[in-house]
């Protein structure tokens, strides 16, 4: 008998339910668990990963005899720009400052639409660092450097 | 009568001036957010959170409350005027309140939504303080059996409203209880999943999980799917009401407010829920249902005025229970906690005047919302002309700086994006996030009272079916689960959804 993939987004979520689980024991493993009476650190985690691996079980058993929806495709350039552009502010605010952080971001994420105008993307970047140097270190005294490291 | 020397305390401190500013604000910026489709009220509450350090904790609980139930206000407005919901709980509304707006009475269904809502936000106000003293009385004869049953009724009833699968959705919630328990033991000074990251020693910050899960992900959702957005095509001739208008739009505000209160009260109900459940009984109550869907005043009166009546209510659960019934009580929350106030019936009796300032301002911020709103209608409409091209990278930098100045840490904006490529495969996945935020934030809490249980019961866990209180509150809970499972109530709810 040959198993099929009936629901793709359950069967991700099996894996992902599963994994989770996994890393909870395993990372979980030297906690001192103590016991029912007397429960030490150890064992809420493992409680609550053992659940989480059941009930990926029965996931995973729904995604090969029930029919679901297929894991949607759509554009995932732009939410892969997104999650770059976080990671960059946070590399950016303490090395360069608010304002060329600022101005990076805007402009990354002018990549992430597909209308993107030039002009208009470093336009609205120099009005938003200037926007936010205003509102967060001037208005909010928010202790932040404007430019370089402070 | 003790309610009224509450209220006056209440007002009492609501009305300082600094207050009604930042009720203003709060407001003022719901509105706008609620108006604005692509960004909700938490993400909204998540980016101002750190903005309201510096503030007194009342004045701080008065501003996001005011963003949260004026987002219910503007997301009316969106709905009305472009058949597009600018907050989910006004997605029932775009149904008759477009109609109606391009037959000409866009007017008139602007000014009941924002009639009904008033009205409903009065009466929830009410309720919160007349019904919220009795709960935290009742509360009183809680230990930690009953508070541990109870966690367990709010976060399963939480399930009833998450989209798709029940097993997927108690799964998410135990994914956030196990992050919730990230960081040092507190009774035993073990460091738990930390890897040695010293930031990780109070846990996994409470900000880069919401707005990982919530804000940067709507903003790639709504990236992913380029939409095209229709003009607006209606114009507004007259605010005013006709006669028959108020005869056909009043019995149903009174339904959708009661209707609403009651839902909002529930641990897990709240406006999208109250909105549905209000048009549904409309359409079932009308003596002639193929009118909805045309134009019906009703569709627009009912709802309208439920999500703002829940929207009231839900703060019931918090303030006198200290359990969050939905993403947004989570993050009030987290609020109260960073300012030092552990929610729950004690707060009433400690801090009287914060519990009844936060209830007046709600009445005040009501009054102003209907009072800006209708004469400020034309501005909001220009604003959704803004392209969401140009929206986007503005709301993405001021969540990032909102995270980064809470701790000044790097270490948080980065488990932000880890946060944000988690909740995309859960949302590729079909997981909803909303039951993992409620786990998360009750881990520890839970953690603690089921060991504080088991110390006292010496490991018979038999005591939460023996002590009657518990056992009621577990009965809730298993006929909640119950109710989702059976397939009359699911195909209701499904097509709830889809609508």
């Amino acid at each position: 008998m040959t198993v099929r993939i009936r629901s793709p987004q359950d069967a991700g979520a099996a894996i992902l339910l599963i994994a989770i689980g996994l890393a909870g024991l395993w990372f979980g493993r030297d906690y001192d668990r103590g016991t029912i009476s007397q429960m030490g650190p150890g064992y809420m985690p493992m409680l609550l990963s053992v659940g989480l691996i059941i009930f990926g079980a029965i996931v995973a058993l729904r995604a090969v005899t029930v029919d679901g929806p297929p894991i949607e495709g759509g554009l995932w350039y732009p939410s892969a720009l997104v999650v770059l552009a976080v990671v960059l502010f946070a590399l950016l605010i303490e090395t360069t400052g608010l304002a060329p952080a600022t101005f990076a971001v805007v402009l990354l994420c002018a990549f992430a639409s597909t209308e993107v105008k030039w002009q208009e993307a470093v336009a609205l970047g120099i009005g938003l660092a200037i926007f936010c140097v205003l509102v967060f270190v001037y208005g909010l005294r928010q202790p932040i450097p404007i430019f370089g490291s402070g | 009568m003790d309610i009224i020397h509450n209220l006056v305390t209440g007002f009492t401190a609501a009305a300082s001036l600094q207050n009604l500013l930042f009720c203003l604000i709060g407001c003022l910026l719901g509105t706008l957010i609620g108006v604005l489709p692509g960004i909700g009220p938490v993400a909204t509450i998540a980016m101002l959170l750190p903005a309201t350090y510096g503030l007194a904790p009342l004045t701080s609980l008065i501003m996001l409350a005011g963003i949260y139930y004026g987002a219910q206000y503007g997301g009316s407005t969106t709905a009305i005027m472009v058949n597009m919901p600018g907050e989910t709980s006004s997605v029932v509304t775009c149904l008759d309140g477009y109609q109606m707006a391009r037959q000409g009475r866009a007017g008139a269904a602007l000014t009941i939504a924002a009639l009904g809502s008033f009205f409903a936000g009065c009466v929830g106000t009410l309720i919160l303080a007349a019904f919220a003293p009795i709960l935290a009385a009742f509360s009183e004869q809680f230990t930690s059996v009953e508070y541990f049953s109870l966690m367990v009724l709010g976060l399963l009833s939480a399930v009833v409203m998450a989209q798709g699968s029940l097993i997927k959705a108690v799964a998410m919630i135990f994914v956030g209880l196990l992050l919730g328990l990230c960081g040092t033991d507190v009774n035993t000074g073990t460091a738990r999943y930390t890897f040695g990251v010293s930031e990780l020693f109070d846990g996994i910050g409470f900000l880069p999980v919401v707005m990982g899960l919530f804000g940067i992900n709507e903003v790639m959702a709504n990236l992913e799917r380029p939409q095209r957005r229709e003009t607006i095509t209606a114009a507004i001739k007259s605010l005013w009401l006709t006669r028959e208008d108020i005869r056909e739009a009043w019995p149903a505000v009174l339904r959708g407010t009661g209707l609403g209160s009651l839902l909002g009260i529930l641990p897990g109900g709240g406006v999208v829920l109250a909105s549905f459940a209000s048009y549904t009984v409309e359409k079932k109550v009308a003596k002639d249902p193929s009118r909805f869907g045309r134009g019906a005043i009703e569709g627009v009166a009912g709802p309208e005025s439920a999500n703002n009546a829940a929207a009231q209510t839900s703060f019931i659960p918090l303030l006198t229970l200290g359990l969050p019934s939905n993403v947004v009580m989570a993050l009030m929350m987290g609020a109260m906690i960073i300012h030092g106030i552990a929610p729950g019936a004690a707060v009433m009796d400690k801090r009287p005047d914060l519990f009844w300032g936060m209830v007046a301002s709600m009445w005040i911020g009501n009054l102003m919302l209907v009072v800006i709103n209708l004469p400020l209608i034309g501005i909001w409409v220009k604003l959704l002309n803004v392209p969401y091209r140009l929206l986007f990278p503005a709301i993405l930098v001021f969540c990032l700086i909102g995270i980064y100045t809470v701790n000044n840490s790097t270490t948080d904006v980065l488990f932000t994006a880890l946060f944000a490529v988690f909740g995309f495969a859960l949302f590729k996945f079909g997981c909803e996030p909303a039951p993992l935020v409620l786990g998360f934030i009750l881990g520890p809490l839970m953690e603690e009272n089921l060991r504080r249980s088991m110390v006292l019961s010496r490991g018979d866990p038999m005591i939460f079916v023996t002590r009657p209180l518990s056992l009621l509150l577990l009965l809730m809970a298993a006929g909640v689960v119950l109710l989702v499972a059976l397939p009359q109530f699911r195909r209701t709810r499904e097509t709830a959804f889809q609508e």
